[in-house]
């Protein structure tokens, strides 16, 4: 491949569309060169440099990257929880300066964001705080059809920590649904779960997806997970984060665990990915010296 | 082995070699009773009712004190979570009061109130206030990062969150400064007796100390544990309902 | 300082109500901030003397119990069996106020500084403990499963996982305990009057030298506060991963 510039020569992808462009489909999220650093006082660190990247509706957006390279705090830029030093962070037409309604998080740390004392019934209800035109009743219909299509029927009264890792994390997306989102942002939800449970787990977040017509963004570093899933691929470099790549991917949906992993379109955008990826490590070590 | 019968061998053990101790005339008789003449001491005292007496006077005391407490001191951390300004004017104030013992203030408190419940009550308060305010205003701020994180995307206002999240995730370790707070109250309830020399527990412990009735003296201190214990047993029942999960979870992981 | 302004600012805010109320009363027995203030300046040295012999016996008290009630705590948490043994043990002795140990403690062992530096470790030795099984106990449920499956012996998992896990918890019940000790100390001696602050707060009341007893009162909680800060900085110095880490997860 040859050796790879600084990374912050590469130009602007290619793939993102400009809203100018096509207004008739405007993005559903839209990130326009933000950036964002963190610390306090002496101790600030740039953790995104410049990130630019969209979402259209309906579709499945994976973000990747090296480790450490600011994914999480891009994605709780995107939540809303963080506010962006500079550039522009749209989503739906208003700009994000707190969480936005329509848009749910479901977190890497399942176990601590479920709340311990209220049952997985409850926690789903949790969710349900900005839905003002359902009574208690349809609120708890819509609960159980969320616990049901996550496969959790019957779990309704045992208790978050009962659970298995990627039973609790299916709480937890459940209790996003509710909240009528329609932009899910996803950050590593399953680093923490057991290998076998992730392809079930993977399937099911893409079926649902389809189901409630979600937008979704997934932060991993699990190169094949963001492959698999996705329609397009965001590869971001090490911090100040930039974006290095914004990969269109061409395989059919729906997709399937053995036949696409072995589409050579899926091995060769695999193979892009983690080159690109290397490569920002090699590239790093050398502007580190 | 069932739970109760585990939990009394600890106590018939210890009892029983105290027995054995004093009987066996090493220690003299006056200042180490047998366990036997204590207890009869003590039987002596219940039907004659002076123990009743004293034991619902400091329990009364430490109760409603405890339960003033609790209210003062979980509203005022509520507040002072929500507010930083709040809690930072409130800061040294809280402070001063926690440095100054209880018992330190009674002579001026009897000067000012008189030998009334208030005095006791008041005694009782300010012991535990400052214990309950300063775990529960830590536990509402070390609130897990995540769980607040979750509530804020859900759509909760920070006041909302305050109430359904930050105090229900607080509870095991308010209950942890609750615990404390419950043996502050009843040393300020006895000590504060002690000093006044009115009536109570306290009173009666030092009267009979002073008066060399050791024998009764002991039955008034096993009076004053098991009223620590009957207590103690009341805040664990209030904490079930609000902390009991928090056991539940950890009996999880154990079990795993 | 600047952080500080709003305490300070009520601090003086009450300093000011009380003066004023003072004045407004005018009664012998209630004394204003400056009068006071006047008679602990004029007192100091022998207040400063009287509440130096009241913090060594605290200290020492507390020094034992530390020694003693830590490692303690830690093992009866941590093994079931000792735990269900020695519990109802303490269980039956913690909810004795320990005030009422000093009867006892003035048969067996008299009015002196003995007797008093007894009751302190008695009555320090309980949050200590508390805290310390309370912590070891409700460490993340995960990190008993880690330290199983990682076959540390138990010492390895007391001294690795346990201790650090357990240290804030356990460090809130070293300065419960810090400021009972004193508190013990002081309480003791006003029951046990031979000399100590305490003592002195008790000869001022039989003498009806109000301010004298305002100006004892000045000078324990200035004490306190100072220790109290030394204890708050000795413990942020300890425990900055903890709160690094809550500064991280929350990203402000």
């Amino acid at each position: 491949m040859g050796q790879l510039r600084s990374v912050q020569q590469i130009s602007p992808p290619p793939a993102a569309i400009h809203p100018a462009e096509h207004p008739a489909s405007a993005p559903l999220l839209w990130v326009e060169a933000i950036s964002k650093s963190l610390g306090t006082g002496t101790q600030i660190t740039k953790i995104i440099g410049s990130v630019s990247f969209g979402a259209q509706r309906g579709e499945f957006v994976s973000v990747v990257g090296p480790s450490g390279c600011g994914k999480t705090t891009l994605l709780m830029c995107l939540a809303g929880l963080y506010t962006v030093d500079s550039g522009r962070l749209t989503f739906n037409g208003k700009a994000v300066s707190s969480p936005p309604e329509g848009v749910s998080v479901v977190f890497q740390d399942y176990s601590r964001s479920l709340l311990p004392w209220k049952s997985n019934f409850d926690n789903v209800l949790f969710g349900m705080k900005r839905i003002t035109d359902m009574d208690p009743a349809a609120k708890r219909a819509l609960a159980g059809d969320l616990m049901a299509s996550v496969g959790l029927k019957g779990f309704e009264s045992s208790y978050p920590w009962q659970l298995s890792g990627g039973m609790q994390q299916r709480v937890a997306i459940a209790r996003g649904l509710a909240a009528r989102s329609r932009l899910l942002l996803l950050d590593e939800p399953l680093a923490a779960v057991d290998a076998q449970t992730r392809a079930e787990m993977q399937d099911l977040l893409l079926d649902l997806a389809k189901k409630y017509d979600q937008t979704c963004v997934l932060v991993t570093h699990d190169v094949d997970e963001a492959v698999y899933m996705a329609d397009r691929i965001v590869v971001l470099s090490k911090r100040p984060t930039t974006v290095v790549a914004d990969l269109p991917v061409s395989l059919p949906k729906p997709r399937d665990q053995l036949q696409t992993r072995e589409d050579p379109a899926y091995l060769g955008l695999r193979h892009k990915v983690i080159t690109l990826i290397r490569s920002m490590r090699a590239g790093a070590a050398t502007q580190e010296s | 082995m069932k739970p109760w019968m585990k939990k009394s061998t600890g106590i018939v053990l210890f009892l029983l070699a105290w027995e054995i101790v004093a009987r066996s005339g090493f220690v003299p008789r006056t200042y180490f009773p047998p366990v036997t003449q204590i207890l009869l001491a003590g039987r002596d005292m219940l039907t004659s009712g002076e123990l009743l007496e004293a034991e619902g006077k400091t329990l009364f005391r430490a109760l409603s004190g405890l339960l003033l407490t609790i209210a003062f001191g979980v509203g005022s951390a509520l507040l002072a979570a929500r507010y930083a300004l709040v809690a930072r004017m409130w800061a040294p104030v809280v402070e001063i009061m926690r440095s100054i013992p209880p018992a330190a203030l009674v002579p001026l408190a009897i000067f000012a109130l008189g030998l009334t419940p208030k005095l006791f009550i008041g005694i009782v308060v300010f012991a535990g206030f400052s214990t309950v305010y300063l775990t529960a205003l830590n536990a509402l701020t070390n609130t897990e990062p995540v769980q607040i994180n979750a509530a804020r995307t859900l759509g909760y206002t920070r006041n909302e969150m305050l109430f359904r999240v930050r105090l229900p995730a607080a509870w095991p370790e308010i209950f942890t400064g609750v615990r404390v707070a419950a043996g502050a109250a009843l040393i300020a309830s006895i000590a504060s007796e002690m000093l006044a020399g009115k009536d109570g527990l306290g009173f009666m412990l030092f009267d009979t100390a002073f008066s060399m009735r050791t024998k009764e003296m002991f039955a008034v201190m096993l009076a004053a544990a098991l009223n620590g214990i009957l207590f103690n047993q009341l805040v664990v029942w209030t904490r079930r309902p609000l902390a009991g999960w928090q056991d539940k979870l950890n009996a999880q992981g154990d079990a795993r | 300082m600047r952080e500080g302004w709003p305490g300070a600012a009520f601090v003086l805010f009450l300093f000011f109500v009380w003066e004023l109320s003072a004045r407004w009363v005018a009664s012998p027995n209630f004394p204003g901030a400056f009068t006071v203030l006047s008679t602990l300046a004029t007192a100091a040295p022998t207040l400063l003397t009287e509440m130096g012999i009241t913090l060594w016996r605290a200290g020492a008290g507390l020094l034992l119990a530390l020694v003693v009630m830590l490692p303690l705590g830690i093992f009866i948490g941590r093994v079931r069996a000792v735990g269900d043994f020695v519990e109802p043990l303490f269980d039956m002795l913690r909810p004795l106020p320990p005030l009422a140990i000093v009867p006892v403690a003035m048969l067996f062992a008299g009015v002196g500084s003995g007797a008093k530096v007894l009751v302190i470790f008695y009555s320090v030795s309980f949050p200590i403990v508390l805290s310390t099984i309370d912590a070891v106990r409700s460490a993340h449920p995960m990190l008993t499963s880690v330290a199983r499956s990682l076959r540390l012996s138990r010492r390895q998992i007391m001294l690795q996982i346990d201790m650090p896990a357990a240290l804030p918890q356990v460090i809130v019940g070293i300065r419960i305990a810090v400021a009972l000790s004193i508190l013990i100390s002081i309480s003791a001696e006003m029951l046990l009057s031979t000399d100590g602050i305490g003592n002195v707060i008790m000869r001022s009341q039989e003498q009806f030298r109000v301010a004298m007893g305002m100006a004892a009162l000045l000078v324990i909680a200035a004490t306190a506060l100072i220790i109290n800060g030394l204890v708050r900085w000795i413990e942020r110095r300890a425990l900055a991963w903890h709160y690094a880490r809550q500064v991280a997860l929350s990203g402000r």
